[in-house]
């Protein structure tokens, strides 16, 4: 069984382009549900979003406004944003067609279906009120279409890339989205009530944005906590969205991979290994309070697994 | 069904005098029944099935929707066993001389040395590549797979209109739509006898393992890219054969062979299905700008350690001009007479032709010997009297590079039109693959392209064409109740097993079942012809033979003086079968 280099590389952005068009989606969504019951601070519950998927001055550039009507189509439909929905849905359909032969046709109608669903909206989602269905379609096309790569994906070499980009991906945007939540804590405000009930709504959000809010809630009983969300988020061993798990499972898939040519690439490994027990070790006190690893670290390391997965496996002769 | 059939074309469905032809009747009783409404709901059904699978072909320079699907007429197209049986006989006979050409003029040249065909027209074309002379190709076959396109004249007769040998495109459609029809009109098919298609695939992958120079060689098909207008046709290739898709970038000439960078290093390539034109399959052979090719590739070709499908230079055998002689190629290399005639064709490049080319521009096709997709053409009957000029202008100073051709009025076919809800005759062609191995395959069906704007001749998607389903019929029609079919036809229930498999999804039968059947039935409907379809298939010969004698002189080219007067057709309208994604993929590797 071999597998063609590009196809390998397809497989692995695949995996990253769904899973960053179903966190978008999922973000967009919880925060425009969000804002819309803190009416004059839009701003400040936008802004942590733009934060997180960048490009502030392009959007102020093309719309000549920041607001929660720009934003939310910056990050929906605006093919100019490279991390909008649109656009991850595009890229990750453009790998597809370059698997055609190599996917099960199914994988490839439902991304298919997708873009023809998505691609081709603009503001006038809005003015009809249809944010949150998009979102939700998009969101679910992404399930949608890990459920079948799940149930019909041989599980070769190509599925492992996949996952390895699908996780990669997923470990990364928690960790943006938990970078910029920390960064817009505001200690002085937590004494007052009012402010403390509204930096507890934007934690509730930043569950909900990762589908955690109900895992939460079940393993930790002690209320909206900074602390522990950031705990569960980054640490927690079994919740499938956290740093952690998305880490491992990222080593998994590597591992897989390796013993299909054993010992061929093991910086990869050593990498992966690396941040797993990063992970595995740290506490959350030592990440958020001290630093060590920051966040910004444990960023730089998936992206060093990203890179030595890069060189090993696409650009070689 | 209403429809009305008129008398100036042939009608593929209706005779003169409105009656519905026996091979026919099934499918009219089923539109019959089902009534309109019902017919054109699952003709939505259809559209959005072809959309969502993807199942589409690029249009250039177009930003937004790039991607089109290829609009599909559900009016099957019906073949009666004793004419596919003609065709099948005709197409086999002509790629055994095409290769059989290929073969001489790429060594010794007996043909040109025996002034049947004139070397010089030969050494001229732009697809004769020189640097391929003299290499020994696998079991000495050049042209594995050709789409040969036919049109039928006003009498019903079919005739050739151009071979195409390089990278002919279009299969995938002939077998989407042949599965798409049978999800969505199933009943349709019940009790016709209409033969499977879905073994294409497998009999391809057959031919290309044929001609590894290793045992178990690996075979890969060779695309431009996912933005070439026939990608999802070599997709789905590849898919269906179960072997790698690949692109020029994917592959690498090292040691004398070549390789395939995959996740585990290198892996040895045997066999290149390409879908890429001679001129861009190797920068240091051929044009050195090509980023689609594999520097190295023909001198490893050259050496015997990777086999080509189809060989490089095969297109020298359909240029225009060179096309006109091949009727004297079947004569010359099997002895035998041609059992399909050319569209008369008068060559630029002869003298006494170019003057009656000139003389009668007004009346005549003309068309540029080397191009495909209708470009570089000029429609004589359509033109202004400028356009005329302008073009003869061009056919002054380079006589070789054209060739005219009469007015051919294409066969219309009653076709389904959302809009009014009605059928309507529009003008349609036949394009039958045939795979040329140590024997030679062809699948019983073929891609029909039909004519959707109004009044149109041109079947050219880009131009509002789009598709049928073939049928070939395991018997001359009309079908008989299911039962009595089984009976007629003796192993009628093998026959039924094979339907009913390839119901299920084609591709799914094993080849030895699918093909032995289909030799089956071959042989079944010469030897089933009795009673009233007696009588059915032998006026069917006659009139071939007939028009054979009234074409006998059409093989060759004309004498300059022989007025095509009382050739059929001469007044009426103008087949032009353009054809730019489905001529080749050549212009689509220029675009890239």
């Amino acid at each position: 069984m071999l597998l063609l280099s590009r196809l390998a590389e397809n497989l692995f952005w695949i995996g990253r382009y769904v899973e960053r068009a179903e966190n978008t989606a999922r973000l967009l969504n919880v925060n425009y549900s969000a804002s819309l019951e803190m009416a004059g601070r839009a701003r400040e519950s936008w802004r942590p979003l733009l934060e997180l998927t960048g490009g502030e001055a392009q959007l102020r550039a093309k719309y000549g406004r920041v607001d929660a009507r720009s934003i939310s189509a910056w990050l929906a439909f605006d093919r100019d944003n490279p991390s909008s929905i649109a656009s991850s849905v595009l890229h990750a359909r453009e790998n597809a067609r370059g698997l055609r032969d190599r996917i099960p046709s199914e994988m490839w109608e439902a991304l298919n279906r997708t873009y023809l669903n998505v691609c081709f909206q603009d503001e006038a989602v809005l003015a009809r009120d249809g944010l949150f269905e998009y979102c939700v379609e998009a969101r679910d096309a992404a399930q949608f279409f890990f459920g079948i790569a799940f149930a019909t994906l041989p599980r070769d070499e190509g599925w492992s890339f996949m996952r390895a980009g699908q996780m990669l991906e997923r470990g990364d945007n928690m960790l943006r989205v938990l970078q910029s939540r920390h960064r817009s804590v505001d200690t002085q405000a937590l004494a007052d009530p009012k402010q403390r009930a509204l930096q507890d709504l934007r934690w509730v959000s930043v569950l909900k944005g990762a589908s955690a809010y109900e895992a939460y809630r079940k393993r930790v009983h002690v209320g909206i906590d900074p602390i522990r969300i950031g705990e569960f988020l980054l640490l927690d061993e079994f919740f499938p969205r956290s740093v952690r798990y998305s880490a491992e499972n990222l080593h998994d898939a590597l591992a897989q991979i390796d013993r299909w040519h054993p010992g061929a690439h093991p910086e990869v490994l050593r990498l992966a290994r690396w941040l797993v027990a990063r992970l595995q070790y740290a506490r959350v006190a030592d990440i958020l309070d001290e630093d060590n690893p920051a966040l910004e670290e444990l960023l730089g390391d998936f992206n060093r697994v990203g890179a030595a997965i890069d060189a090993a496996f696409f650009q070689q002769e | 069904m209403r429809y009305e059939p008129g008398n100036r074309f042939f009608d593929e469905m209706f005779t003169q005098s409105g009656n519905v032809r026996p091979h026919y009747q099934g499918v009219q009783e089923y539109i019959g029944q089902q009534g309109v409404a019902e017919f054109e709901r699952r003709h939505r059904l259809l559209d959005l099935a072809f959309r969502n699978q993807g199942i589409t072909f690029t249009v250039y320079g177009d930003a937004l929707g790039t991607e089109r699907t290829f609009p599909f007429d559900p009016v099957p197209r019906v073949i009666p066993a004793g004419e596919w049986a003609h065709l099948e006989a005709g197409l086999t006979q002509r790629v055994r001389a095409l290769n059989a050409f290929l073969n001489d003029i790429y060594s010794d040249a007996q043909i040109l040395g025996d002034g049947v065909i004139p070397s010089e027209l030969v050494y001229t074309s732009a697809h004769f590549r020189r640097e391929v002379h003299g290499v020994k190709v696998s079991q000495g076959l050049y042209t594995h797979i050709v789409g040969t396109d036919l049109i039928r004249n006003e009498l019903g007769e079919y005739l050739v209109l151009e071979d195409n040998l390089r990278s002919p495109s279009g299969v995938s459609y002939l077998l989407a739509n042949r599965q798409a029809m049978t999800r969505i009109y199933p009943g349709m098919f019940e009790g016709q006898g209409v033969r499977p298609v879905g073994h294409y695939t497998t009999a391809l992958l057959a031919l290309l393992q044929s001609v590894s120079p290793r045992e178990n060689g690996t075979v890969v098909v060779l695309t431009p890219g996912m933005y070439n207008s026939a990608y999802f046709e070599h997709a789905y290739l590849a898919q269906q054969m179960g072997v790698e898709l690949v692109e020029g970038r994917d592959l690498f000439v090292d040691a004398g062979r070549v390789w395939m960078r995959t996740t585990g290093g290198r892996q040895q390539v045997d066999v290149i299905y390409r879908r890429v034109d001679d001129d861009f399959l190797d920068p240091l052979t051929f044009r050195p700008d090509s980023a689609l090719g594999v520097a190295g590739l023909v001198e490893v070709y050259r050496q015997g350690r990777v086999a080509i499908a189809n060989a490089i230079g095969t297109g020298v055998a359909d240029d225009k001009a060179v096309y006109a002689y091949v009727p004297d190629m079947i004569r010359y290399y099997l002895n035998e007479t041609p059992l399909l005639n050319n569209v008369p064709t008068y060559l630029g490049w002869n003298p006494d032709q170019l003057e009656y080319m000139l003389a009668n521009a007004g009346d005549l096709v003309f068309k540029a010997v080397g191009e495909a997709g209708g470009y570089g053409m000029l429609l004589g009957p359509y033109a202004t009297r400028e356009e005329v000029d302008t073009y003869l202008e061009k056919v002054r100073a380079n006589p070789r590079e054209f060739i005219a051709q009469p007015v051919v009025g294409l066969s219309r076919h009653p076709t389904f039109y959302p809009d009014t809800g009605e059928f309507e005759p529009a003008h349609v062609d036949l394009r039958p693959y045939i795979l040329c191995g140590q024997d030679v395959t062809i699948v019983p069906g073929g891609l029909t392209r039909v004519a959707l704007r109004r009044g149109s001749l041109v079947v050219n998607s880009s131009q509002g064409g789009g598709s049928k389903d073939t049928w070939v019929l395991d018997h001359d029609g009309p079908a008989t109740p299911q039962g009595m079919s089984q009976l007629w036809h003796g192993d009628g229930l093998g026959q039924s097993q094979t339907q009913s498999q390839y119901q299920g999804g084609f591709g799914s039968a094993p080849l030895g079942q699918g093909q032995s059947q289909t030799q089956g039935g071959q042989s079944q409907s010469q030897s089933q012809l009795g009673g009233g379809n007696q009588t059915q298939s032998q006026s069917q010969s006659r009139r071939y033979d007939r028009v054979q004698a009234d074409a006998q002189d059409w093989g060759t080219p004309p004498e300059a003086a022989s007025s095509p007067e009382d050739a059929p057709g001469q007044h009426s309208f103008q087949q032009e079968l353009a054809k730019d994604e489905l001529g080749g993929d050549s212009r689509a590797g220029e675009d890239r």
